[in-house]
């Protein structure tokens, strides 16, 4: 060991310290405990931020294959709406009912002038006889 | 006055007053060493704070292979280690606020010689500042230092030699 180890080693000597144990060891079970809670506290914002995303990733997947289809209805009844204004492409729910009337009534008026075939052609028009 | 050993199997076992007591047992060298190497007692008390919370995590895997004060000088060597590391940039920043030495009485001129040595520890590589410590710190021979650090006995003496080649020059220069 030469003089400058020597002059280190007595340097480096730990001089004793006086430290009331007491009082550390309530600050460090302090310590402690506010550790653990914080630790439960980011590993639980972990599992939430985890689940969340899981969540949203399902979510989304399940939300895009709806959209396509929505995409869909929506493209259809905007053609409808926007480009062919023809009274046959109008929806045929409403165009029933509102013919259910009309036709009776001049089917009902046809036969009471005796026109049978007329008759029978508007029938087979509406009803799709064949 | 129980040894570790015994200590650690009771509190392995649930019982919390005997990790308290190996705090009590060990307080005054652990909290000693930081002060040594940090200089500065706030520091120290925290940093002591770290160490005893990885042995209140990791004691319970303690498997008796080796003495306690190994494992404990192991944990107080990273943690320093890891204080150096995280501070290096501010410690460098702060180089230049170190007292300039004057003619002060001998005590005031051994702690300034105390600081400037640790100053110049801070800069070794890992390794060397490692072996630095146990060796001027703890005192330990290089078997031990080889155990505690996991290298061979050989590789411990030449990190000693080539770091005491570098702190000569250093503290010499200034």
């Amino acid at each position: 060991m030469n003089d400058f180890e020597k002059k280190l080693i007595i340097l480096g000597k730990i001089e004793i310290y006086e430290a009331d144990s007491e009082k550390f060891l309530k600050k460090f079970h302090h310590f402690r405990k506010g550790k653990e809670k914080s630790n439960y506290q980011i590993k639980s914002a972990m599992i939430a931020a985890i689940f969340i995303f899981l969540i949203g990733f399902f979510t989304a997947g399940h939300l895009s294959d709806q959209s396509e289809y929505i995409t869909y209805i929506d493209e259809y009844e905007n053609n409808i709406g926007l480009f062919d204004m023809g009274l046959w492409n109008l929806k045929i729910e409403i165009l029933l009912t509102n013919e259910l009337v009309s036709v009776d009534d001049i089917a009902l008026f046809l036969l009471q002038e005796n026109d049978f075939w007329t008759t029978m052609d508007i029938i087979s028009d509406t009803y799709w006889i064949d | 006055m129980s040894n570790d050993h015994d200590l650690i199997r009771k509190f392995q076992n649930g019982d919390k007053n005997a990790f308290n007591e190996i705090v009590r047992k060990h307080l005054p060298n652990v909290i000693g060493f930081f002060i040594n190497i940090t200089q500065n007692e706030i520091v120290a008390e925290d940093l002591t704070q770290d160490v005893f919370y990885k042995l209140y995590k990791h004691l319970k895997k303690f498997r008796f292979e080796s003495e306690f004060t190994t494992y404990l000088y192991r944990i107080n060597v990273n943690t320093a280690n890891n204080w150096i590391t995280r501070n290096k940039w501010k410690n460098l920043l702060h180089l230049d606020q170190i007292p300039e030495p004057r003619d002060v009485d001998k005590k005031i001129d051994k702690e300034w010689k105390k600081e400037e040595l640790w100053i110049a520890v801070k800069k070794l590589p890992k390794k060397q500042r490692t072996v630095v410590i146990l060796r001027i710190v703890n005192k330990l021979s290089y078997k031990e230092i080889s155990r505690v650090i996991q290298i061979s006995e050989n590789t411990a003496k030449v990190n000693f030699h080539y770091a005491l080649q570098k702190l000569k020059k250093w503290i010499s220069d200034e």
